[in-house]
């Protein structure tokens, strides 16, 4: 059933929106602070689950961490809100049939820092990011087991992103703005990678579907394995980085409530 | 597995047809593509030691063999098969732009040439990715039912190529011997040292070895001399198999310019893919010469004289007698039969000839009536001395006289004389005997030693173009040339068909660069000759045209003509016309006067003025210049 959805290439015909995934997993990210102690993590959840889970897991989460018990309600809240934005797209339709995105990645892991740009049919609800990256891992031989998730996580974090895009009602309000700037930028270059593939496919007799080679080093997974001191540099420059845009995104709301409230 | 194991021969049915395509990557490198099974015995099904038939051209030398397992025998560079086709639905259903069997096949293609580029090492997916466009996940599919049919990263059955690749033939029949049952043995590239080429006039100066060696067909004759030659061409035929296949006997072989002695038969090199065609070179086109000889097999060669004898020079039927061979090369063959011409006027050999001609010509004329009588029994020579075989052949009566006409010059490694002939032949004899004739007539008028020496060459009904040399010469040598001319034409009577053969054969005993001189003045004369010839065919050509375009000028004014005499009468007609109704204008102008008269005096009548007054406005206007008509208006218009 599922492939047939995926094959039906009529651009006509909608889905239920969904992640564009084989699996159903929404992407959940928490980045929590208490009392100057910060909780960050990010991992998939099954919307379909009940809500009691969530409670489970956080507790859960906070006993195997030895984090404080005051996390545990901010946890809730935080994975609670991300289900529910995803359920309040759910039953809206979104675009079925292909749609080819560039999907990038720039992440670190640890001491892992691995770049990559692959194309992503969106309309293929049988894709898997876990397996890519898993894939990922075996090629690049990378010993640590958080990069596989991670970069899993970034996948569907983008495909999240881009099918809420899709939803054919279009309801862009509910994008976050930090999102939305993120995909002011990266939409712009999917948006050139789906014209040249669009390209190519309506030429599809003449062109191969062999990339250029000029064009390979593009795609290929680039691996970056840093020393410690790296490690440590890098992340106090993103601690840095983040509370700028912290309060970058405070001063935002405030304009924005500003205006709303007006 | 049970439907694997059915496919299995399948695969080894496809074998050639699996390699046959040659496939590059985006940058057009050669991919090697070679399949045979693999080392594991207990996968191994069907495939055996059928010789692949495509060579690696890769940097290494040595041979690559890529194993594919049995099961995955329904592989194809051509076909996709309906496994595919099930593992991998979405290309097929046709649902999608970009999803089609084509790009599936690219998928594929390209991700077995890149494995076997490097086929020791495994190809991860993460390096196939990037360099395939499309949805990273369908790739992915592509890439694990790729994989999992073993097409690629079948380490388990790799072998270290040094163990295949065997330089040395020894080492390869060896390996032949005990194949495992799933190898395929790829030929080891046989280090074939480059022969010398032989060249095509390779009959010898001097006349001592000078057995018809070359030529298959004289393989029947008693003489000895033969043996070698056939051996080595036999020898030469075996050191052009097949570097791949092993075949010999090919009519066409393809060989690498990079590798000397690697050697493609046709076949090989028409399915051929894993090489670029670009570093073969056609050896057929380099030795055709040698091809051709070697091609022909002794029966065959005699087939070809039975049937020449049988239907004469009906080629159509001769081929068709032969059976094997194609109308063109059986006449190409018969155009190479030695027919004893080498034996007659090798300008090299002359010189002896001549002299020994001259010590003991009486013992040569002697012999050469016992070799009328001998050549009578039968075709079959014995073995002469060198004098006589000459005397032989000259008096033979060889199959087709035209081609004899040819022997004596056609043979000689001079390629002057060799050109001699062919013009001689093409103008004919008597054209070729009356340019000889001016030639060396021009020749001795500017040089009187030649002219002495030529002198002598005039056979007797050759007369007229006598005194002019004569003249010249003393007294003494008119003598000896008289003398000489009725030895020759003696001679002459018994051996001579036409002019060629005179001029050729009756200069034995001059100094060669005379003769030479000759013939070039021959040649030349022959070249005039025949250019006259054209340029009076080309003549009549153009006359012929020319009176054709001049008639159908003619005919083209005659109907101009036509036309103009029509038009003529038309404009008769119309200029009767006119004048017709000039005349009724006339009349109606007339009537319309009169008319008009008669109602001007009714008028006046009428009216109160007087006919006085009238009658000078009348006068008046008579009196103007001016036409009838016209007047008359005015006048009226003046009331």
């Amino acid at each position: 059933m599922k492939g047939g959805a995926h094959g039906g290439g009529a651009l006509k015909s909608n889905v239920k929106f969904r992640m564009p995934t084989a699996e159903n997993l929404i992407p959940i990210r928490i980045d929590v602070e208490v009392e100057g102690q910060r909780f960050k993590d990010a991992f998939t959840w099954n919307p379909n689950e009940p809500d009691l889970e969530i409670t489970g897991f956080a507790r859960r989460t906070v006993k195997d961490l030895n984090l404080p018990m005051a996390f545990i309600p901010l946890i809730i809240q935080s994975i609670q809100t991300q289900v529910n934005e995803f359920r309040s797209y759910e039953g809206l339709e979104m675009i079925a049939g292909e749609r080819v995105h560039c999907l990038k990645l720039d992440l670190r892991v640890n001491s892992t820092v691995i770049r990559d740009q692959f194309l992503w049919d969106l309309g293929n609800l049988e894709s898997d990011p876990e397996e890519f990256a898993r894939c990922i891992c075996k090629d690049l031989e990378l010993d640590d087991p958080e990069v596989g998730p991670a970069v899993a996580f970034a996948i569907r974090e983008q495909l999240y992103e881009l099918a809420v895009l899709s939803v054919s009602s279009g309801r862009e309000t509910r994008i976050s703005k930090k999102s939305r700037r993120e995909w002011a930028l990266d939409f712009s270059q999917s948006s050139k990678a789906v014209s040249a593939f669009e390209l190519m496919k309506r030429s599809s007799s003449k062109s191969s579907a062999v990339r250029k080679r000029n064009e390979w080093d593009f795609f290929e997974p680039i691996v970056e394995i840093l020393t410690r001191e790296e490690v440590e540099a890098l992340e106090a420059r993103e601690e840095r980085n983040a509370r700028i845009k912290k309060r970058q995104e405070e001063k935002d709301d405030l304009y924005v409530n500003r205006y709303s409230r007006a | 597995m049970t439907e694997v194991v059915r496919i299995a021969p399948r695969g080894e049915e496809e074998g050639g047809s699996r390699e046959g395509k040659p496939i590059s990557d985006a940058a057009g490198s050669p991919v090697v593509a070679q399949v045979a099974a693999p080392l594991d015995h207990h996968t191994v099904k069907k495939e055996d030691g059928l010789p692949s038939s495509s060579p690696n051209l890769g940097a290494a030398v040595n041979k690559v063999t890529y194993r594919i397992p049995s099961y995955a025998g329904w592989f194809s560079w051509d076909k996709i098969h309906s496994i595919e086709q099930r593992a991998l639905p979405e290309f097929f259903d046709g649902n999608s732009l970009s999803k089609t069997p084509k790009v599936y096949k690219e998928y594929r293609d390209f991700i077995v040439n890149r494995y076997r580029e490097h086929p020791q090492r495994s190809l991860t997916y993460s390096e196939v990715r990037k360099m395939l466009v499309g949805d990273v996940n369908l790739i992915r599919k592509v890439f694990d039912c790729i994989e999992y049919w073993g097409l690629i990263n079948n380490h388990t059955a790799i072998e270290n190529k040094n163990q295949t690749a065997a330089t040395d033939s020894a080492h390869a029949s060896h390996m032949s011997g005990n194949i495992p049952p799933g190898i395929r043995i790829v030929y080891p590239c046989k280090i074939v040292h480059p022969k010398g080429q032989v060249p095509s006039n390779e009959r010898p100066a001097s006349i001592s070895n000078l057995a018809s060696h070359k030529d298959l067909f004289t393989g029947w004759s008693p003489m000895n001399l033969q043996a070698v030659p056939i051996e080595e061409s036999i020898d030469r035929q075996a050191s052009q198999s097949c570097s791949n296949c092993g075949m010999n006997g090919e009519s066409k072989w393809f060989e690498n310019k990079k590798k000397t002695g690697f050697i493609l038969c046709e076949a090989c090199f028409s399915a051929g893919d894993g090489y670029l065609k670009d570093d073969f070179t056609l050896a057929e086109t380099t030795s055709e010469s040698e091809r051709n000889h070697l091609a022909w097999t002794k029966e065959e060669a005699l087939r070809l004289l039975e049937a020449i004898e049988k239907h004469g020079e009906n080629w159509d039927r001769v081929a068709l007698h032969v059976g094997t061979k194609s109308k063109a090369e059986c006449i190409m063959h018969f155009m190479k039969l030695p027919f004893g011409d080498q034996f007659c006027s090798g300008i090299m050999s002359l010189d002896a000839l001549a002299a020994s001609r001259s010590t003991d010509e009486t013992i040569v004329k002697n012999t050469k009536v016992e070799q009328r009588d001998s050549k009578g029994g039968g075709e079959a020579l014995e073995l002469h001395d060198n004098e006589e075989l000459l005397e032989s052949i000259e008096d033979a009566d060889g199959p087709p006289t035209k081609w004899r006409r040819l022997n004596p010059l056609a043979d000689s490694s001079n390629p002057i004389l060799a050109q001699v002939a062919f013009l001689s032949a093409m103008v004919g004899p008597r054209v070729a005997a009356a340019t000889a004739q001016a030639a060396l007539m021009a020749i001795s008028e500017d040089d009187p030693v030649a002219a002495q020496f030529l002198s002598a060459v005039q056979p007797g009904h050759k007369d007229p173009f006598l005194p002019t040399t004569t003249s010249k010469d003393s007294s003494k040598a008119d003598e000896e040339k008289k003398e000489d001319a009725v030895m020759r034409t003696e001679e002459h009577v018994q051996s001579s068909k036409t002019g060629e053969v005179e001029t050729s054969s009756s200069k034995e005993n001059l100094p060669s660069t005379t003769q030479i001189r000759a013939a070039i003045a021959t040649a030349i004369g022959a070249v005039a000759a025949n250019a006259k010839l054209l340029a009076d065919q080309e003549e009549r050509e153009t006359e012929y045209l020319m009176a054709t375009i001049i008639e159908n000028q003619l005919k083209k004014l005659e109907s101009k003509v036509q036309h103009f005499e029509e038009l003529e009468h038309l404009l008769e007609v119309d200029h009767g016309h006119v004048e017709r109704a000039q005349m009724q204008l006339e009349s109606s102008v007339s009537l319309y006067v009169n008319h008009s008269r008669r109602s001007q005096h009714s008028f006046c009548r009428q009216s109160s003025l007087t006919w006085g007054d009238i009658h000078y406005g009348q006068q008046s206007l008579e009196a103007c210049p001016g036409s009838k008509c016209s007047g008359l208006f005015f006048g009226t218009m003046i009331f």
